[in-house]
């Protein structure tokens, strides 16, 4: 006796409606109207409509992605204008700093001087001549522009 | 400005018959932040030699023998130590160690006392 109608006795299925698939992936052996299923054979019923939504998913994606590397470059740029705009700033300060410590300021009181003499000559400058100007309305004065413009 | 000439001015003031000057060494002088001025201010109250002008240099805090640089108050105390007529610089000194309210001051002029006591 054949296995193969062994099997149709047990399983009351003709053999003939029994196809051997090469290379099936069905290892539990389900069948639709007889015919064995394999997943080999799994077909969609619009295929078009599938690419569609493939390619607009891609498109999505793409889209969001390209927007992120935008968003990075814009950012990036941003960062990089702020750290040079820092360094510059940094740099001019540094600069400014050099100049003040190596620059010399000196103030020239000659001016004060030529006052103090104008309204008050050299001549009266003496202990004598001093002491006969009133204490608090000239030499109160004079004392002042004296300690004022000392060198 | 030469120097001299504020010599001058403050050499002037301390002779000065008017009693005016006294109070403007104490208000230009006294108060300066320059210590060379503060030292020849104070020289020159004590060469004025009047109660007014030796009760600043040894009694005000701060000032003549109690300045806060030492450079001013040792020149003051030399100057005290150099005078003819000590008769009105004890008499304010003994005042001053007594009757001071800070005990600073009090031995500043107790030490000066004693250091006149020897000159």
């Amino acid at each position: 006796m054949e296995i193969k109608r062994i099997s149709e006795r047990i399983f009351k299925t003709p053999a003939s409606r029994i196809e051997n698939h090469e290379n099936q992936t069905n290892p539990f052996g389900v069948s639709f109207k007889g015919n064995m299923i394999t997943a080999d054979v799994f077909e969609t019923a619009c295929p078009k409509l599938a690419e569609k939504a493939a390619n607009r998913g891609k498109m999505w994606v793409s889209a969001i992605v390209g927007s992120m590397n935008d968003v990075n470059e814009a950012i990036s740029k941003r960062l990089n204008s702020a750290m040079a705009f820092g360094s510059r700033v940094k740099e001019n300060a540094l600069r400014l700093g050099k100049y003040l410590n190596e620059t010399k300021i000196s103030i020239n009181l000659g001016g004060a001087d030529n006052f103090f003499n104008l309204k008050w000559p050299q001549g009266s400058h003496s202990v004598k001549s001093l002491m006969k100007m009133d204490p608090e309305a000239e030499l109160e004065d004079m004392l002042k522009l004296a300690i004022a413009t000392r060198g | 400005m030469k120097d001299r000439t504020l010599n001058n001015i403050i050499d002037a003031l301390s002779q000065h018959e008017n009693s005016s000057a006294v109070g403007v060494l104490e208000r230009v002088g006294t108060n300066c932040e320059d210590d060379e001025v503060r030292l020849l201010t104070a020289r020159a109250l004590i060469k004025r030699n009047t109660a007014e002008s030796l009760t600043l240099v040894i009694a005000q805090a701060g000032k003549g023998i109690n300045d806060l640089s030492t450079n001013v108050a040792m020149s003051s105390i030399n100057e005290l130590l150099g005078m003819k007529n000590k008769e009105v610089a004890l008499k304010i000194l003994d005042e001053v160690r007594e009757n001071h309210a800070e005990e600073s001051v009090k031995e500043t002029a107790r030490s000066v006392k004693a250091l006149m006591a020897f000159s």
